[in-house]
């Protein structure tokens, strides 16, 4: 890959980080290799298909692949455990936003985390700088912490929004994160926000 | 690139030779934004995905298409990816670098590559992508704040934010790695730390 080398790029903090960069990620010319050529092929082909209207979006089904899509998804039908909600007890599939959008990144609960299954929005809190604010102590704060939370389903764990592929119905909604809800004054507010529903339980 | 929007117009060979033309340009560039992040199987289908995207809102790329590709990458990608697992393969490729031998292309500017890529990797995502725009994929700042989705002035000051910790952090590493002996044979302190404590 070409590097344009500007003046500031010069100073020796960000010479030492350029330094750091992968050089054999076997990326030169690899669009006009074999394998770029199939990739190539396939985005023709797919392109080559009108955009779906919304009556067709009903209509078809979705193949989603990706691990994060596929645990989102994979959630939206789970029934909550009655005592603990959509969680297990360790917190080991909590999901937390860091704002409230569907494009949102995600994270998941940082092993370490005290983790109550009735009041899982606490442990988002707790970890919360430990996920989203990583900077020294001191720092200007990134990522403010949210003071309220809301569990919804994911709105929709299509990587461009539901334009390529589509579902309809409750399948659209992936499974439960934690979401940033201040401004709201519901949880159906904030999940309705998104496009989305509470988490029953969450 | 121009995309017609009638369904029956949608094959039209002017419409996928500027996509092709498009991919040729930047696919590799793309491609190695990603591969930094992901697996290759993973940064392959979100690169297919980006110019999926590109032609679809073909209205809204700009003529410097490439930061208008790498910002879709990145949300697509980030909505594929959980963050942690972002960092997690970030930092695992920085790793691989800082264990090279042979730091000599970058002169006395390096301490040692390990507490570079330690510092890198205390940073947040924002302080750690703000650097690496500006440095591995050789952005313009104008071109870098299209891909953060901040105006030009606000990178510019996250950029000197992430510096200014980047540097604190380095020196955090340093004083970490005397401590606890780490330096057998002593190596010279990176350039720009000995500027901070002149």
């Amino acid at each position: 890959m070409k590097q344009i080398a500007t003046k500031q790029s010069q100073a020796p903090d960000l010479a030492t980080v350029r330094a750091l960069r992968p050089d054999a990620d076997g990326t030169d010319g690899w669009a006009a290799s074999a394998d770029g050529q199939a990739v190539l092929r396939e985005i023709l082909r797919r392109t080559e298909q009108p955009p779906a209207t919304v009556g067709s979006r009903k209509r078809r089904r979705l193949v989603l692949v990706g691990a994060v899509t596929a645990a989102l998804l994979g959630g939206a039908g789970a029934t909550a455990v009655a005592t603990l909600g959509p969680w297990d007890e360790h917190g080991r599939n909590v999901m937390c936003a860091r704002t409230l959008s569907a494009e949102a990144d995600l994270s998941q609960l940082p092993l370490k985390t005290k983790f109550d299954p009735r009041a899982a929005a606490r442990s988002c809190a707790a970890a919360w700088d430990r996920m989203w604010n990583q900077s020294e102590p001191g720092a200007e704060r990134v990522t403010p912490k949210p003071t309220r939370f809301a569990t919804c389903y994911h709105p929709n764990a299509q990587p461009d929004h539901g334009e390529s592929s589509d579902t309809d119905g409750q399948e659209m909604l992936g499974g439960p994160v934690i979401y940033p809800a201040d401004g709201h004054p519901t949880e159906e507010a904030a999940c309705a926000a998104i496009g989305s529903r509470p988490v029953v339980g969450g | 690139m121009r995309r017609r929007t009638t369904a029956g117009e949608h094959a039209d060979p002017d419409g996928h030779r500027a996509l092709e033309a498009l991919y040729t340009a930047h696919a590799d560039r793309v491609l190695a934004y990603l591969l930094h992040r992901t697996d290759r199987e993973t940064a392959q289908d979100i690169l297919s995905e980006t110019f999926v995207l590109a032609w679809r809102k073909s209205e809204s790329v700009p003529g410097d298409a490439l930061p208008w590709l790498l910002a879709a990458a990145r949300r697509l990608l980030a909505n594929r990816v959980r963050s942690d697992q972002r960092h997690r393969a970030l930092t695992v490729r920085m790793a691989a670098m800082a264990d090279r031998s042979g730091a000599e292309e970058i002169g006395d500017a390096i301490g040692t590559r390990t507490e570079v890529a330690a510092a890198l990797s205390a940073l947040s995502e924002q302080d750690r992508e703000t650097l690496l725009l500006s440095t591995w994929y050789g952005l313009t700042a104008r071109q870098a704040a299209v891909v953060m989705g901040c105006t030009a002035a606000a990178f510019a000051v996250r950029l000197h934010r992430a510096r200014k910790r980047f540097r604190a952090e380095v020196t955090r590493a340093e004083q970490a790695q005397s401590v606890h002996g780490a330096h057998p044979h002593p190596q010279p302190r990176p350039r720009f730390v000995q500027e901070e404590s002149a």
